[in-house]
């Protein structure tokens, strides 16, 4: 059931009439719950089953760290983290196990290829994980308060926490901490009516209008067509797939926390003006936060951490060790990103090209940053410097986008090697189509990026032109309508 | 805010559709507005009057239509013969000739495509709201008008992509050709011969029922591509469903007279040489 359908729509409108009926507020929870059942169940009727045994699996192990022997916390919860990971192992990564450990005709092998992946498994399993493993550490809200004494209590919010129909499909990847506690009787009145018509205007236009027309264009990065297009049409491409992949999920975490709000739950940001970082760590603490906080809390720090308690502080080849540390636990960390977002080679070289670039980022930051106190560069200077930087930021990451649409590299090398031999500028009204179509991205962010400047306020004022825009376009120029594109993820 | 701002798209809105009379019409973008555009102009337009039809793919709509004025032409970029039935079905007046591409027909119905020709709602407002058609959104006005500025001052054409032949790209040409070998290589599975077959065999009928003449015609494609496996037992399929007494069909080409852009769709001069033959053999 796709946001941008009909059919949401009236699953939409029903749901929050049952559920903002007075008499039945005590149920909330599970109108919450029976509804998002059906909102998956209408997707992948078949993996409802799969849901309810993750879900379950949460349920328990989260219950018995906090109330369960102390001595058997440790075994429970890594037993959760492990049987959440086997789930995520088996249905997404079947079909490459399939192919690196058993031969063509085994009966194991052809099994595991007929798996298809459940909707929404990456972004639900690292939600189960967080659970289990902020329970067992007793973190962020002490884990009585996660978890009540009460089981049936337990189990409404765990299933209600993993199930939450906006947020299902494709995360943000909430945490329980930032969740459970907002459980509770929602009124009709507290909703603020003003930010969810924003957030769900912006998010339907950035889907509808900007990534569905987008995609159209785009859809001819396809090997072996792009071989016969222009130098300058390729370029345009890529670019116009940088705001169409954005423009798509973040259309998607805005609709999807607008929402959440409609329904009293608040889901934190998902990104953050991303296409106006000027480093590739900035770049990352801006898209799809809620997917590099997991990885960092989850993975990396872990990672820094186990290693800076077993290295002794010296330096190798001249590098420091908590140098090493950082590039060690960078590139694990961006290794199992790319992993995450699929099982592929291409996937995986994607995240590990962002680990090189953030860890040789690093170095040279580090270099640029002695220079420019040394120099004193400030001014206009300073600001010459940070368009160069956020060019080179987008260029890599616009560049690195290309490995989600092509997946063998030798495609890529014949993609790159047309735009640098063939050196036309492609079809006009190709470009235009792009451009017109990339413009909503630029000036989302722009609007960002001036909202300091003195005579914003005034502009304030008219915002509504702004929305009313968003609304027409979203009425006359929608594309047609696909799945988003991180629901395979 | 939330009032103004409606208020606002409405007034917008409402500017626009007056305005629509100074629009160019039967404008596109890309391939599926494309198909979309040509669906929407079957559908809604005056084409009461188009009594023969003509569905296929991509390699239809090589067809040099400007020597087949009196055919409509429901051919579609990337999808199939089953789609051009569908807008056929959602017309009210049946054509008295329909032409059925017989090369992709294992090709299955684009489901977007279907739903978005047989969703009532967005049918209805269409109909009634023309500034809702996909030839008069906004951008596709805007694109063309400033594409069409931009070449006028250029003086000079934007560069389409590389048409690519054997003779100036032979590299590209082999690749492509590689390509639809290894598709047509494969024998298709027998489910879905059976089925594409039978689904289509129960649409002919409805047609003839309708009092449609129903011709099959089969596009030529590389000589290399023509001898493969899949494309000898759609044949074999086509004349077992569609017995040659029973229905008719255009006598097939000698491919090796004709020449593609990639294996499989001709290039200009061959589909102006197959469009003289195509006309040649409906009108006799």
């Amino acid at each position: 059931m796709s946001f941008t359908s009909f059919v949401f729509v009236a699953f939409l409108f029903l749901t929050f009439l049952i559920y903002y009926i007075p008499r039945v507020s005590k149920y909330q929870v599970l109108i919450l719950v029976s509804a998002s059942i059906v909102f998956y169940c209408y997707q992948q009727m078949f993996f409802i089953i799969l849901l309810l045994l993750s879900v379950s699996i949460n349920v328990i192990s989260s219950y018995y760290v906090v109330y369960g022997p102390k001595s058997w916390k440790k075994s429970i919860a890594l037993a959760g983290v492990v049987l959440n990971l086997l789930l995520l192992l088996l249905f997404k990564y079947g079909p490459l196990s399939a192919k690196v450990f058993f031969s063509e005709g085994d009966a194991i092998g052809r099994l595991l290829l007929t798996i298809p992946v459940p909707l929404g498994i990456s972004f639900s399993t690292f939600q189960g994980i967080s659970l289990v493993i902020d329970v067992f550490r007793g973190r962020d809200g002490t884990a009585s308060q996660l978890v009540p004494v009460s089981f049936p209590q337990h189990i409404k919010q765990i299933f209600l926490y993993r199930s939450f129909f906006p947020q299902l499909v494709a995360g943000p990847i909430i945490r329980a901490h930032q969740f459970i506690p907002q459980i509770g009787e929602k009124k009709i009145s507290d909703i603020d009516w003003e930010l969810c018509f924003k957030t769900l205007i912006t998010g339907y236009f950035l889907k509808m209008v900007v990534a569905d027309n987008l995609k159209d264009f785009t859809f001819w990065i396809t090997y072996p067509y792009f071989l016969s297009q222009h130098s300058g049409t390729l370029v345009f491409m890529l670019i116009g797939y940088s705001c169409q992949i954005f423009a798509d999920f973040a259309g998607y975490s805005l609709i999807a926390i607008g929402l959440a709000r409609l329904f009293g739950y608040r889901i934190p940001d998902n990104f953050n003006f991303p296409y106006i970082s000027t480093s590739i760590k900035d770049f990352w603490s801006r898209w799809h936060i809620s997917l590099s906080t997991w990885l960092r809390d989850y993975l990396f720090l872990p990672t820094a951490y186990f290693c800076s308690a077993r290295m002794p502080k010296e330096t190798y080849l001249g590098i420091k060790t908590e140098n090493w540390i950082y590039l060690f636990s960078t590139m694990v960390t961006f290794f199992i990103c790319g992993f995450w977002h699929g099982a592929g080679v291409s996937f995986i070289l994607w995240g590990c090209l962002f680990g090189a670039g953030l860890v040789l980022e690093r170095f040279i930051t580090t270099a640029i940053k002695n220079y420019r106190k040394r120099k004193k560069i400030r001014g206009a200077a300073a600001l010459v410097i940070n368009f160069f930087n956020w060019l080179i930021v987008f260029s890599f990451v616009t560049v690195l986008w290309i490995f989600f649409k092509l997946s063998d590299l030798k495609w890529i090398e014949a993609y790159f090697r047309t735009i640098f031999t063939d050196g036309k500028l492609g079809e006009i009204k190709f470009i235009i189509s792009i451009i017109l179509y990339s413009f909503p991205v630029v000036i989302y962010h722009l609007v960002y990026l001036l909202r300091k400047n003195y005579w914003y306020e005034g502009i304030k004022k008219y915002e509504y032109v702004g929305y009313g825009l968003m609304i027409f376009f979203i009425v006359t120029n929608s594309g047609s309508s696909i799945s988003f594109i991180y629901f395979q993820f | 805010m939330i009032p103004r701002a409606v208020f606002t798209a409405v007034i917008l809105f409402v500017i626009y559709a007056l305005c629509k009379p100074l629009y160019p019409a039967g404008q596109s973008l890309n391939q599926w507005q494309g198909n979309l555009v040509k669906a929407q102009r079957f559908l809604y337009g005056n084409q009461d009057q188009a009594e023969n039809i003509i569905i296929g793919s991509s390699l239809t709509e090589r067809l040099n239509m400007g020597f087949l004025p009196e055919f409509y032409s429901l051919s579609f970029n990337g999808l199939s013969v089953f789609d051009g039935l569908t807008v056929i079905q959602r017309k009210e007046h049946p054509p008295a000739q329909v032409l059925i591409e017989t090369n992709y027909i294992l090709r299955q119905e684009h489901e977007q495509f279907s739903s978005t020709i047989n969703a009532e709602i967005n049918y209805q407002i269409r109909k009634f709201i023309p500034v809702l058609r996909e030839e008069y959104q906004p951008v596709v006005i805007i694109s063309s008008g400033l594409s069409d500025l931009i070449e006028k001052k250029r003086g000079k054409g934007s560069e389409k992509a590389e048409i690519i032949s054997e003779q100036n790209r032979p590299d590209l040409f082999a690749k492509l050709l590689a390509e639809q070998v290894a598709k047509n290589k494969k024998r298709p599975g027998c489910e879905l011969l059976s089925r594409s077959f039978t689904k289509l065999r129960g649409q002919v009928n409805n047609l003839e029922k309708q009092g449609v003449t129903v011709i099959f015609y089969e596009m030529p494609v590389d000589a290399r591509v023509n001898r493969l496996p899949k494309p000898r037992i759609v044949r074999d399929y086509f004349h077992y469903y569609f017995p040659d007494g029973k229905y008719q069909f255009v006598q097939p080409v000698d491919c090796n007279g004709f020449s593609t852009t990639d294996g499989v769709h001709l290039d200009d001069k061959s589909a102006i040489s197959f469009t003289n033959y195509f006309l040649e053999q409906i009108t006799k």
